[in-house]
């Protein structure tokens, strides 16, 4: 199944130790402790759906595979330290380049909401935070299993609350009316758009030549209360410097609700070849580790 | 406006956007388990409220929305 149950991995003492040693030591230090972690999940972790992305996907030998698993491992483990490093206040640690802000500046100065669409890739949470460049509250929308982690460390760990989070939980359909609350204000929101909880609507997309579910909701709300959106990207290019992208805003748009339907499922498609290019320009940055393309099935 | 007209104006737009039988809308009908109206359908249904009714919605007062008859008296409580 390609649906995702919702829930993140990690727990808070772990990242207590990496703040810690952020706070009081240097971030290679924390990068240097994470190897140790990181060979934990080698041997642990079930390695079926990112071997077969590195394998049959992007088809690299047995051995670059490997190796390649064991880079993104790291490299998630230091896209989260380096979450972590930003909400809790270090976010001088990094140097950022930015590419196509002023999009999502005409986005904002608009003052009719936008939604910003991003990926479990890179790092979505920072690019939360530098969305706050753009003067407009931002909304990320997060599923409720991230709860436990997310929140604690944002609220208990960092000390307060960094951005706005919107929930969004099995069987309650209140993170809808609260995204449109925030969107008729004027606000932003960010939200994924590479996995979807199995209730929810899909859609099959061209993904990596291969066809793939994307969510559909994202581009549903943007039609349907008439807010452009725009994709998002925060990408690590060294230990201390990420590359954030932003692609020229859409409005979704149709007629009829067959036209307006013939729209989501276009964009979502746009989408997924946005994301299909950044993956090719940074491989190592795919964090997604279940069966994406349905292989089981 | 008066309680049956609200009723008739949200069972009308259910009807005729969600093709659902009119008998199933009673006010004990849970919208997601009886209804089987899905998590976006409700997006429809904020735009349709919206333009119907007048009035904006706030996320946190439709926490406790489950039934059609609590989507009533929301929504007459609102306009009145």
């Amino acid at each position: 199944m390609s649906h995702w149950d919702g829930r993140s991995r990690g727990n808070i003492l772990g990242y207590k130790i990496f703040i810690f040693l952020l706070k009081y030591v240097h971030i290679r230090i924390a990068y240097f402790v994470l190897q140790f972690v990181v060979f934990y999940f080698l041997i642990f972790s079930n390695k079926k759906f990112i071997f077969h992305f590195y394998r049959k996907i992007l088809k690299y030998s047995a051995l670059k595979t490997e190796f390649a698993i064991y880079k993104n491992y790291l490299a998630l483990g230091k896209t989260i330290i380096d979450k972590v490093a930003v909400l809790a206040g270090f976010s001088h640690k990094f140097t950022y380049d930015f590419e196509g802000e002023d999009y999502l500046q005409q986005i904002s100065d608009a003052g009719r909401g936008g939604i910003f669409i991003g990926a479990h890739s890179g790092n979505y949470e920072i690019a939360g935070f530098l969305l706050k460049r753009i003067k407009r509250p931002v909304h990320v929308i997060m599923f409720d299993g991230e709860r436990a982690n997310i929140k604690e460390i944002i609220e208990n760990v960092t000390g307060g609350k960094r951005f706005n989070v919107i929930y969004v939980q099995p069987n309650d359909i209140s993170h809808i009316y609260q995204i449109k609350e925030a969107l008729s204000k004027g606000d932003l929101i960010a939200i994924h758009g590479d996995r979807f909880i199995e209730e929810s609507k899909s859609f099959e997309c061209e993904f990596f030549g291969m066809k793939a579910k994307f969510p559909l909701g994202p581009y549903y709300m943007a039609a349907q209360f008439n807010v452009p959106v725009s994709f998002v990207s925060t990408m690590k290019e060294t230990d201390t410097h990420y590359h954030f992208y932003a692609t020229p805003p859409i409005m979704i748009e149709g007629t009829t609700k067959k036209e307006t339907i013939k729209s989501i499922e276009k964009t979502a498609q746009l989408y997924a070849t946005e994301l299909e290019k950044m993956i090719r320009k940074y491989p190592l940055q795919w964090f997604n580790y279940h069966d994406f393309w349905q292989i089981n099935q | 406006m008066k309680k049956e007209e609200v009723i008739a104006k949200v069972n009308g737009f259910l009807v005729e956007e969600f093709e659902l039988d009119e008998a199933r809308l009673i006010p004990d009908a849970n919208l997601r388990d009886d209804l089987e109206i899905e998590s976006l359908d409700f997006v429809d249904i904020a735009v349709e409220i919206e333009k119907k009714f007048g009035f904006k919605i706030k996320g946190e007062e439709m926490i406790n929305v489950k039934t059609l008859g609590d989507l009533y008296n929301y929504i007459i409580l609102k306009i009145n």
